[in-house]
Parts: structure tokens; C-alpha cells; sequence
């Protein structure tokens, strides 16, 4: 899978995720939101370069070029660690209804932060 | 980690009194290898600077809920568009973290600096209120 098709997984996954979760069913929502969090880190991943002959690194290592190499402000991450308490919710159920809307809005925020830094960088 | 190790754990910390404490008890605990314990003691280091914080203004923080309140208190306050209840909520990934394992050890490593700069905010705020009491 190229970096474009990650970039559109994770746009369809997003519309997927709203769809779900106006449909009542927040726990597939949030596991939609998770994959494209990982979709667009994947695209930027790609996008950069950072993969190993199409391995791609781990998002922890994504996160941490993108900082070190000051694309992106450290706050960023509050996120991606958003959108991983939204993976945890999904095999535990341990967020209320308040603590997923929140994090659900902060997540969708960072996918939109994800996809406006690739494309202010453009296809490699 | 069990149930019985978590609780060891928090009664542990029941002798730490300062937010500087608690993070260095968590930066102790992850030299040790102990994630559980040291992603819950940072939470516990943003729980103590938020109540301190909080009763330096008259607030209270005894439940998560006052928590939260009051770090949109705090979001108001310095208008900070939702960066402190976003950071509580980092905070509290770690918490739950402790309890469900589902971040991995790489990613608590790259996050730890925020809480700790969360952290160091607060203190910061609360070195300002002082001077006003």
C-alpha cells in the first residue's frame, strides 16, 4: 500500500468512525478512529521516508521524528495518546460517554493535524 | 501488573506529598522497569499540582470530575483553548494505562515528558498564586 492509499484509508475510516458513532455504536467508532490515526501516521511515515523497504516504523518512532524534527509542536501527541486511550476503550470500556466524546473530538483534531502536515509537505 | 500490585503501589504513594515527589518516585519506578507504577504515579503527580493548584483559588479537586472542572477553570482562565483539560486527559490515559495495558513502552517513554511538563505548568501557576494570597 502506497502513501495515497493510506492517506485515503484513513479519510474513509474517519467517515466511517462519524457514521458509527452517530449511529450510537461509539465502540466500532473509536476502533475506526484508531485506524486512521494509524493510516495517516503510515502515509507520513512513507511520505518521509522512515519505512525500512516498505516496513513501516512504530508510531511511537513516527511521532518522535516528527517532533525532533520540529514539524510539529510536542502537544501534538496529547492526540495521539487521546486516540490511543480510544483503542484501550475498545477492548476494556473504560472511558464514559463524556470521556469518549472528548476524546473522539481530540482525535478527529489530530487526523486533521496529520493530513494538513502531509500535505504541506507533498507526495515524495 | 495485578490488582494486589497496583494497590501496593498506590498505598506506596500515599507517604509522597508534593508533585515533585510523585514525578520522581515515576522517573524511579520507570528506571526500574516499572511501567504500571511509573505511568500511575505521573497521573498521581498531576492529581496532587491540580489540588494544590486548586485550593490555592478556593476550588476542590476530590473527584475526577472536580478535577476535570477545574483544569477548564484553568483553560478559561489563562484562554488556553482546552490544553489543560487535553493534558489531564493525557494524564488520566496513563491511569488507565496502569490498570489495562494498552499503551506500548515506547509510546509511554515519548509521552512522559508532557506530563511532566503539565506538570511543571502547574507549578508554575501555583508559584503565581502565591504571591497573591
Amino acid at each position: 500500500m502506497n502513501e495515497e492509499e493510506h492517506l485515503e484509508t484513513a479519510r474513509r475510516l474517519a467517515e466511517l468512525s462519524d457514521r458509527l458513532y452517530q449511529d450510537g455504536d461509539d465502540i466500532a467508532a473509536v476502533e475506526m478512529l484508531w485506524g486512521a490515526v494509524n493510516r495517516a501516521l503510515n502515509a507520513i511515515a512513507l511520505q518521509h521516508r522512515l519505512d525500512n523497504d516498505g516496513q513501516l516504523p512504530r508510531r511511537g518512532a513516527v511521532m518522535h521524528y516528527l517532533i525532533s524534527s520540529r514539524l510539529v509542536s510536542a502537544n501534538i501527541q496529547d492526540g495521539m495518546y487521546s486516540a490511543r486511550a480510544l483503542h484501550g476503550h475498545f477492548y476494556n470500556s473504560h472511558l464514559d460517554a463524556d470521556g469518549v466524546a472528548e476524546r473522539v473530538a481530540d482525535t478527529k483534531s489530530f487526523i486533521v493535524d496529520l493530513l494538513n502536515l502531509y500535505h504541506q509537505h507533498g507526495r515524495r | 501488573m495485578t490488582a494486589a500490585n497496583l494497590d501496593n503501589a498506590i498505598a506506596n504513594t500515599m507517604q509522597l506529598q508534593t508533585p515533585e515527589e510523585y514525578l520522581a518516585a515515576a522517573d524511579r519506578a520507570f528506571a526500574a522497569g516499572g511501567y504500571d507504577d511509573g505511568s500511575e504515579l505521573l497521573y498521581q503527580a498531576v492529581v496532587c499540582a491540580l489540588t494544590q493548584l486548586a485550593e490555592a483559588y478556593g476550588h476542590s479537586c476530590e473527584t475526577p470530575a472536580e478535577l476535570k472542572a477545574f483544569a477548564r477553570w484553568l483553560d478559561e482562565k489563562h484562554a488556553a483553548d482546552g490544553l489543560h483539560a487535553r493534558k489531564l486527559r493525557t494524564a488520566e490515559t496513563f491511569h488507565h494505562n496502569a490498570k489495562y495495558h494498552f499503551m506500548p513502552y515506547d509510546e509511554v517513554d515519548l509521552g512522559r515528558p508532557l506530563v511532566n511538563d503539565f506538570v511543571a505548568a502547574l507549578l508554575s501557576y501555583r508559584q503565581k498564586a502565591a504571591r497573591y494570597e
